[in-house]
């Protein structure tokens, strides 16, 4: 597989919210605003292209009956050291990303790669891996969360056209739900063209 | 095996410590900052150096700060109070806020320190202009009834969409913010009266709190 076609498949056939159907709780959870989407997307991705590599630099040391506890103490430890670092040296960034950075670590898509991909794949291609699946993840949640803002709150990016009418239900859970059903339809359409 | 998962998890362990040494001070420095720069955007600008006298006001076990806020020829700005949702907790997390009060008691700004709130409902009230910062901001803080229209007819404060939960523990910081202002400018009856003032119950007003919650106040710098 090339290194473009590496990324490629992150986005459109293993996309992971609308085909692997991975990490729904974060994804119905923070996609009532397209820039919360975006946020969550963007953060996810920073952490899992660290991830592989890390998973893929050390796969060898790890024995294989306990690579589950051993990836997740890895992971775990790792978004901590991020956040702290982020909170301590680029407080902006943190105020717009911080409350995602927790609900990363719970987040199976990190677990997920680690375990299919990164533990079987060089650093390079692993780093591609999350590349690639990280784009899928933000492009999705920042749709998912753009139709759920316009529909539910009559903005979009935060740019108000019709507040105060649209239904709420789109903002809440069950809005997240009916949204992400619809649009996985949509996708796996035009996908297997 | 066992040696492996040890050694990653000691070694995981050591660096998160090492870095949370590393990074708590800055931490600390960056969350002060944010404090003080949200104490004087509450308060009109002026001029010169700023002298602030912290008063530390204990209300319902909670420790509330004001903040007097003085031009350096010891003339009053107004009064800063960092607040927090007391009875009725937001719908994940209190709610933290900076309230700016003038000397008459007018409320001159309102800033979100932190919440939890659901983002698109409740996390609207971080946005300037919302329904609920429009329900204190400016208005005179003696005339307000800190209670949300819906609970309580005579209530001054608008609810935001579809977020009462979030709503109520805003008046209810409010409030908190109201009594430890009274406290801290001296007018003692008026905050015997505020703090004992009948409140409505988290269930919506069906079923009435027993207890009258009181808020005595106590303050260390007297």
């Amino acid at each position: 597989m090339s290194k473009w076609q590496l990324i490629v498949k992150g986005i459109v056939k293993e996309n992971p919210t609308f085909v692997l159907i991975l990490g729904m709780c974060p994804t119905i959870g923070v996609t009532s605003s397209a820039i919360n989407g975006m946020g969550m997307g963007v953060a996810t991705m920073a952490v899992l292209i660290m991830s592989n590599i890390v998973i893929s630099l050390i796969k060898n040391f790890i024995p294989d009956k306990v690579r589950i506890p051993a990836f997740i103490v890895v992971i775990a430890s790792f978004v901590t050291i991020i956040e702290m670092l982020m909170q301590a040296y680029v407080p902006a960034l943190y105020a717009a990303l911080g409350v995602f950075i927790p609900l990363i670590v719970v987040n199976c898509i990190i677990l997920g790669r680690a375990e299919a991909f990164a533990s079987k794949n060089s650093a390079l291609a692993s780093a591609l891996d999350g590349v690639g699946i990280g784009l899928g993840f933000t492009v999705s949640l920042t749709v998912i969360g753009a139709v759920r803002e316009i529909l539910g709150g009559g903005s979009i990016f935060g740019v108000e056209f019709a507040a105060d009418v649209m239904p709420l239900v789109f903002i809440l859970a069950p809005g997240g739900f009916i949204v992400l059903g619809y649009l996985m339809v949509l996708f796996n359409k035009i996908a297997k063209r | 095996m066992v040696v492996v998962l040890f050694t990653i998890t000691a070694v995981s362990a050591f660096l998160v410590g090492v870095v949370n040494n590393v990074t708590k001070d800055t931490i600390a420095k960056t969350n002060a900052e944010n404090k003080l720069k949200a104490l004087t955007e509450v308060l009109p600008a002026f001029e010169g150096e700023a002298k602030y006298v912290h008063d530390t006001i204990a209300i319902e076990g909670a420790q509330i700060v004001a903040t007097r806020v003085m031009r350096s020829d010891d003339t009053t700005v107004g009064y800063a109070v960092e607040t927090h949702s007391l009875v009725k907790t937001g719908y994940a997390d209190k709610i933290y806020l900076m309230v700016g009060f003038l000397e008459d008691g007018t409320i001159n700004d309102i800033k979100v320190l932190s919440q939890k709130e659901t983002p698109g409902l409740g996390a609207n009230m971080v946005k300037p202009g919302n329904k609920l910062e429009a329900s204190f901001k400016g208005k005179h803080a003696a005339e307000l009834v800190f209670d949300v229209k819906k609970d309580n007819k005579a209530g001054s404060v608008d609810a935001l969409s579809g977020a009462t939960i979030s709503s109520r523990a805003y008046a209810d910081a409010m409030q908190t913010a109201y009594a430890a202002f009274l406290w801290t400018t001296g007018q003692r009856e008026q905050f015997e009266k505020a703090a004992d003032a009948p409140q409505q119950s988290m269930n919506t007003g069906a079923t009435k709190s027993t207890e009258p919650e009181a808020r005595k106040g106590e303050t260390d710098n007297e």
